[in-house]
């Protein structure tokens, strides 16, 4: 199926789905606000503390209103109910339900002989091509119009009008025909008993009218204790995923509404899979907060090449790697796990704000702890290795230079033949710095961390940094230090992780008491400072250090005031590292328009080399992040810049494979072009 | 009433505005002649008791009574329905019985007739009446524009499993909210 599509093309597909999806929900959820999402961040937790409460309320409501209730500890349980509730009946009509496809509803009924008919669009796709969904509310985004049309009938044409009339009126009888009718949840009200269900084809509301028995499928985690915040978790839910102020269709039932009751039933069925338990495991439960939008699925930059038949188990995308390590385990979730490459794009998304790299790599930690998942074995040596090559650089760069050496080195050490490395410098970065001069007048004083890369291959980018910044009034100091450990906690080896940020945390501490501010010249070190060492740490002055840090171009902004008498230097095209992405507006978008540069850049987009990920031989590494990196080369070409900048020297890495002489760091940047002119 | 109309336009539907009850059989006359959508099945509900002999004489309507059958044949459904919220441009439908709901679901067209009384802010002031109505057994549906899919490449098409069109019949005044 399909094979005349290129991985570009469908690659071209999937992200332009992505990125339309995502323009619509930013203008919508602007208009939902800050305080509606608190509110809902407060509903969520609220009632995972109370889920147990919630459930036997919610058990009482169903009962009382003559329905039935099960709660079903495994899949196992809930499918073995559901086939005594189907019975004698022969049709199942199904509408779109994650938590049936987690139990493998599908599988059973039909293995009990039963037809099943899925009556969601793109999920009876899906269903005749005898796939898993590979989007968990667009399961068929992967697929064209023709090759739907194909698989649907082969006289039907590539319209999507006629593929959508075809299932219209092929589904139809199936609808008045089935016995049993089967939908999910989106929401579900303890008080009132009552089922919240959205879609936009309206395909639940035939499900939920037409049959005689009435089957709702969803997890524990969809109650909550009333209406009210039922409906607030459904608008919140609708505005993130699709960007609508409300779908077509929001049914709410309850046991007794219409007929229910009076010859037909409804059967509740909530899903336990591993939920409740992981209600007392803090580093994993706020998972359960997920109201299921996607919103994160846009902006992952390995899913958005790869799809979510890599991408995935039976929950797909990032918020689906712990969804599978809760409802499957950690064997199934450690095998896409090294497709989530941290660069936490996701968390900025997250209408709930679950922190999803963090919670990745705890379970990747957990998966190495059982020997299911295999770290790149560089991460954890990266700076031996570094170490080693400076102490003999001469022999270190043959290794990188001489294409026989380098297959080698992939054989041993992993790392792709293809990837353009930087050479060994003859100079070290301790004695380049030592060169650094005094500011005449210090008005700041603070400690230049410089992160591996550039501490041992890129040493000329802390001196002229450290330049920049004694040029501004500030008083530098480069200590000691280690790496940041990002490729350790890439790669779930957080023990280590944890004993080099401690270690880091000690040593930025000592200067801040001293009053020293810290300057990490690489935004991978200031996010690991600031989102991920206060809690890897559990260390107070964690927080500290995290206050006192800034990234390189926002010192020179925000604190030193830093600006340019000489302007008119042309258009640049800005790499915007994901790891700086947290910031609302890039600070060196800001210090490249005081420069004088006029500035082009990319507000979704990630070069794909995500530290060591882009060294690593195969297809999962390099092959990818060539692929990934892919979408920011065309965005550069189109803008019509000469020059690319970054100030990340990892992103720097790879937009050089592909652009070798065009690629500067910031600091190149403003050493070519300041003259002065400071506020100071 | 300005936000209702725009927000409905913004969703889909066809928003067809009567100063009078007596307008309302013109405009409906006029949907059903111009798309040829007949046989029309519609539901004598409260919302709109006046409207039931009328239209009976006037078209031959079905009568969507108790058995489902003749809801099936309906290209078109018409109905009253409870209320309807500004903010979103949707109606809120409360059903007592399946074949009622299903005039809105099954058949290509719908036609939802509001009273400008009955018109409420938006979804959250819904929510005392949506409780009360599920107390009594009602099933609640709130309608928001056609039934459409992006499932297919992204692109917009109308009427999957429910009716591609939705005209909704803003009637002036009508019983204040009790």
């Amino acid at each position: 199926m399909g094979q005349q599509f290129s991985s570009m093309d469908r690659h071209r597909i999937l992200t332009s789905a992505l990125d339309r999806a995502r323009a619509k929900r930013s203008v919508r959820m602007a208009q939902i606000g800050r305080d509606r999402l608190e509110e809902l961040v407060d509903i969520r937790s609220r009632n995972l503390e109370r889920l147990q409460a919630n459930l036997s309320i919610l058990r009482k409501a169903v009962e009382d209103a003559g329905g039935f209730f099960f709660l079903a500890r495994t899949s196992r349980e809930a499918v073995e109910y559901l086939l005594k509730v189907v019975g004698d009946g022969r049709v199942v009509v199904k509408s779109k339900s994650m938590t049936a496809e987690e139990i493998g509803l599908e599988r059973a009924l039909a293995s009990a002989g039963k037809v099943v008919v899925e009556t969601d669009l793109g999920e009876r796709v899906v269903q005749m091509a005898g796939v898993r969904p590979s989007h968990i509310l667009a399961p068929a985004i992967h697929m064209t119009a023709a090759e739907v049309a194909r698989l649907l009938s082969p006289s039907l044409g590539p319209e999507p009008e006629d593929i959508v009339r075809y299932v219209r009126e092929s589904l139809r009888p199936y609808f008045l025909e089935a016995d049993v009718g089967v939908i999910g949840a989106n929401a579900v009200s303890a008080e009132d008993g009552a089922i919240l269900i959205v879609t936009n084809e309206g395909n639940d509301r035939l499900v939920s009218a037409l049959p005689r028995t009435l089957i709702c499928v969803t997890g524990v985690e969809k109650a909550v204790s009333n209406l009210y915040e039922a409906l607030r978790m459904v608008e919140v839910q609708v505005a993130s995923a699709t960007g609508q102020r409300l779908t077509s269709y929001l049914t709410i039932l309850t046991p007794r509404s219409e007929d229910l009751g009076r010859g037909r039933s409804l059967h509740l069925i909530l899903v336990d899979n591993g939920r409740i338990d992981t209600l007392e495991d803090p580093e994993i439960s706020d998972t359960l907060k997920c109201i299921r939008c996607s919103a994160c699925f846009n902006v992952c930059p390995t899913y958005r090449v790869v799809g979510g038949h890599l991408f995935g188990h039976v929950y797909t995308g990032p918020i689906g790697l712990p969804w599978t390590y809760i409802t499957a385990g950690v064997r199934e979730a450690a095998g896409f796990a090294d497709l989530c490459i941290s660069c936490g794009l996701c968390v900025n998304e997250c209408p709930v704000r679950i922190d999803i790299p963090d919670i990745i790599s705890k379970i990747k930690y957990r998966a190495v702890l059982e020997g299911v998942y295999k770290p790149f074995w560089l991460a954890a040596n990266i700076d031996t290795l570094l170490r080693l090559g400076q102490m003999a650089p001469s022999l270190a760069n043959q290794f990188i230079k001489r294409r026989p050496l380098r297959l080698l080195a992939e054989k041993v050490l992993k790392i792709d033949h293809r990837r353009v490395l930087p050479h060994f410098p003859s100079e070290r970065m301790w004695s380049l710095v030592r060169r650094v001069g005094h500011a005449a007048n210090p008005r700041f004083r603070a400690v230049l961390y410089t992160d591996s890369l550039i501490q041992y291959l890129l040493p000329s980018i802390a001196f002229r940094a450290a330049e920049l910044l004694v040029g501004n009034g500030v008083e530098v100091a480069i200590p000691r230090q280690r790496g940041s450990g990002m490729p350790l906690i890439q790669n779930g080896l957080l023990g280590k992780a944890a004993k080099t940020a401690r270690d880091n945390v000690k040593k930025l501490y000592r200067h801040v008491l001293k009053g020293y501010d810290i300057i990490c010249l690489e935004p991978t070190s200031l996010y690991c400072i600031k989102k991920i060492y206060p809690g890897l740490t559990k260390l107070d002055e964690a927080s500290k250090v995290a206050e006192r840090s800034y990234g390189f171009s926002e010192y020179l902004v925000e604190r030193c005031g830093f600006n340019n008498s000489k302007k008119g230097w042309g258009r640049v095209f800005y790499h915007w590292p994901c790891h700086a992405r947290g910031e609302s507006k890039a600070s060196t978008v800001l210090l490249l328009e005081r420069l004088g540069y006029e500035v082009r850049s990319l507000d979704v987009g990630c070069c794909g080399m995500a530290g060591l990920w882009g060294l690593k031989a195969g297809p999962r590494g390099y092959g990818l992040s060539a692929e990934i990196g892919a979408e920011v080369s065309a965005a550069y070409r189109e803008a019509g810049a000469e020059t690319l900048v970054t100030d990340s020297t990892v992103c720097m890495l790879q937009l050089r494979q592909f652009y070798m002489e065009r690629v500067f760091h910031i600091t190149d940047l403003i050493f070519n072009s300041w003259v002065g002119g400071g506020d100071g | 009433m300005e936000l209702f109309w725009e927000r409905l336009r913004e969703n889909g539907s066809i928003p067809i505005y009567c100063p009078k009850v007596e307008d309302m059989y013109a405009k409906v006359e006029k949907i059903i002649s111009d798309m040829n959508y007949s046989p029309t099945a519609f539901y004598p509900r409260d919302v709109l008791p006046t409207l039931i002999p009328r239209l009976l004489q006037m078209f031959g309507m079905v009568w969507g009574r108790s058995d489902s059958f003749d809801v099936r044949r309906a290209r078109l459904g018409l109905m009253g329905v409870d209320f309807g919220v500004a903010e979103t441009g949707s109606l809120v439908l409360f059903t007592s019985n399946t074949v009622e709901r299903l005039l809105s679901c099954l058949p290509e067209v719908f036609v939802g007739v509001v009273y400008t009384s009955r018109l409420l802010p938006d979804l959250a002031s819904t929510l005392g009446y949506v409780s009360q109505a599920l107390k009594g057994g009602r099933c609640v549906s709130i309608i928001t524009g056609p039934s459409q899919t992006a499932d297919i490449e992204q692109r917009f098409v109308r009427g999957v499993h429910g009716p591609r069109q939705v005209y909704v019949l803003v009637v002036e005044g009508g019983p204040a909210i009790q």
